[in-house]
């Protein structure tokens, strides 16, 4: 017999994750019905969420090839790994915040409410899987060795995941308090992507503005995604660890935000 | 009259905070701390009342009474601004038909998705899509993406897959509950089959001669306190009068 008693509940957070076990098949469902919204009516389905970044690769390939090949010798295999990851990043925070703040399915139906963006976050997942295959390609092309670093990169992903999980829920309860929240994060990324080395590589910076890369959390992401892409290189320890560190900073900030507000925002939609 | 209880709320508020300008801007209110003005509706005022197990609770009012809003308390849609709720049981609801709906998605696509929404696992959605479809009755329609349905065909479909679902309370708003005569017997043969199982009924409806007819108690809810609860014609006779005189 399940029991509720509305003095009697456990703290938001932790509530939280107990309905999300007793919905486990929503977060498939929803995952299933986001692919299925966005490529069942499209020709090109998957490949539609691969122009951008592929034009974008051939794009900067084209101008920085030259002026970085020193540095970066086999640019298109630098800048590629970058891009994806980047595109990961900025598609599943914005898309978590957009679909959150519109939703009304809130005040419809009892659910827990974090399944939309967990749901959001699997949905880029699947695309990034995906997009390694034309990644691989690519690398192969340009001759890059790949080779046994490549094992760190589900590691990699799965801290870059819970880092973007958290900033979607930060995202996603601005949102739902203020209509610009949206359109600011959309103004705030191409400076955000600028300020992580995806498109130049690091040692082009002067001495004094290299420390402000560390300063975007992203950097430490990018850089340990490309590694074992670009050069077969594993990132170190410490770079796991401030990874590891940041993803469950900003994932409990998110969760302890998020879950905190949940109860009102039926009052709101 | 000794069974348990199956809903109890007591003293429960539910205020909506309704705003009257379009909104302010993250700007404003750092800015000039300009905050969004707003006047409280008061949904539900200190509603206390228990439902016991295999009841049928019918619900009436008139609109902006309370009635959706109370459902909603009891379907945990809506927490209590104050107040205590306690259930027994699980719950199952027909108060809102789109909730989880996805116009793009076809009918079939769409039952698993919402049975997901309640909580229903792939496995116990697979059992029962097939009694959805035919309890459903839309034919073709039932593998063709929900924006080509008309309105009565998704409340056909809404309620085929919240009358599957087997919850201990169910908690259903009438008012939405269109349909031909056919579907209204088919669905009121289903309700009778889920009481003879014990279910813990709770109803919204404008047609307060059939509660009557069917309920065990009726509860009158104006601007969101109790006026009346308690034996079925009473309730209905005091508010059939009340109607007449206004």
């Amino acid at each position: 017999m399940i029991e509720y008693d509305s003095l009697l509940r456990a703290p938001r957070a932790i509530e939280e994750l107990r309905e999300l076990r007793t919905h486990r098949s929503l977060l498939r469902e929803l995952v299933s019905r986001n692919l299925k919204v966005r490529y069942k009516r499209s020709a090109f389905g998957f490949l539609w969420t691969m122009v951008s970044p592929t034009l974008m690769l051939v794009a900067l390939s084209l101008v920085f090839s030259r002026t970085f090949t020193s540095i970066t010798p086999a640019y298109p295999a630098y800048v590629f790994p970058g891009l994806l990851l980047w595109n990961f990043f900025a598609q599943s925070t914005t898309i978590a915040g957009e679909e959150m703040a519109a939703a009304d399915v809130w005040k419809r139906v009892r659910f827990p409410k974090t399944a939309l963006a967990i749901s959001t976050l699997l949905t880029g997942l699947v695309n990034l899987m995906l997009a390694l295959l034309p990644l691989i390609l690519v690398l192969l092309l340009v001759g890059r060795p790949l080779g046994a670093a490549l094992f760190t990169l589900p590691l990699t992903i799965v801290l870059a995941s819970l880092f973007v999980l958290g900033v979607s829920l930060i995202l996603a309860t601005g949102a739902l308090y203020f209509p610009d929240v949206m359109p600011a994060w959309g103004m705030l990324l191409p400076p955000l992507m600028f300020s992580a080395p995806v498109v130049y590589p690091a040692s082009i910076l002067p001495r004094w503005l290299a420390p402000w890369l560390r300063a975007n959390p992203m950097t430490l992401y990018i850089e340990a995604f490309r590694a074992p892409l670009y050069s077969n290189a594993i990132p170190a320890a410490t770079t796991f660890a401030a990874m590891f560190a940041t993803a469950l900073l900003m994932l409990t900030a998110g969760w302890l935000l998020f879950t905190h507000f949940a109860d009102d925002i039926a009052y709101r939609a | 009259m000794t069974s348990p209880i199956a809903l109890e709320l007591d003293s429960v508020s539910v205020r909506y905070r309704i705003a009257l300008d379009s909104g302010v801007t993250l700007k404003e209110s750092i800015v000039r701390g300009r905050r969004r003005e707003y006047v409280e509706h008061v949904a539900l005022d200190a509603v206390t009342l228990s439902v016991r197990q295999g009841e049928m609770l019918g619900v009436i009012g008139r609109n902006g009474a309370g009635k959706t809003t109370l459902l909603n308390v009891m379907a945990r849609v809506l927490p209590p601004r104050s107040g205590r709720l306690r259930i027994r049981g699980s719950v199952s609801t027909i108060i809102d038909l789109l909730g989880g709906f996805h116009p793009e998605l076809t009918g079939r696509e769409n039952v698993y998705l919402r049975g997901a929404f309640l909580g229903m696992s792939r496995a116990q959605m697979q059992q029962r899509v097939d009694a959805i479809a035919s309890f459903a009755a839309i034919g073709q329609f039932f593998d063709a993406p929900l924006r080509t349905y008309s309105a009565g065909m998704i409340v056909r479909l809404a309620f085929a897959v919240a009358a599957s679902v087997d919850a201990e309370i169910l908690l259903i708003d009438e008012a939405l509950a269109v349909g031909d005569a056919e579907f209204q017997a088919k669905c009121a043969a289903r309700m009778s089959e889920h009481r003879a199982r014990g279910v813990t009924f709770v109803i919204v409806s404008h047609d307060v001669l059939r509660l009557q007819a069917v309920c065990d108690r009726i509860l009158w809810l104006d601007q969101g306190t109790v006026r009346a609860l308690g034996n079925p014609s009473e309730v209905a006779a005091l508010y059939l009068a009340a109607q007449q005189t206004t």
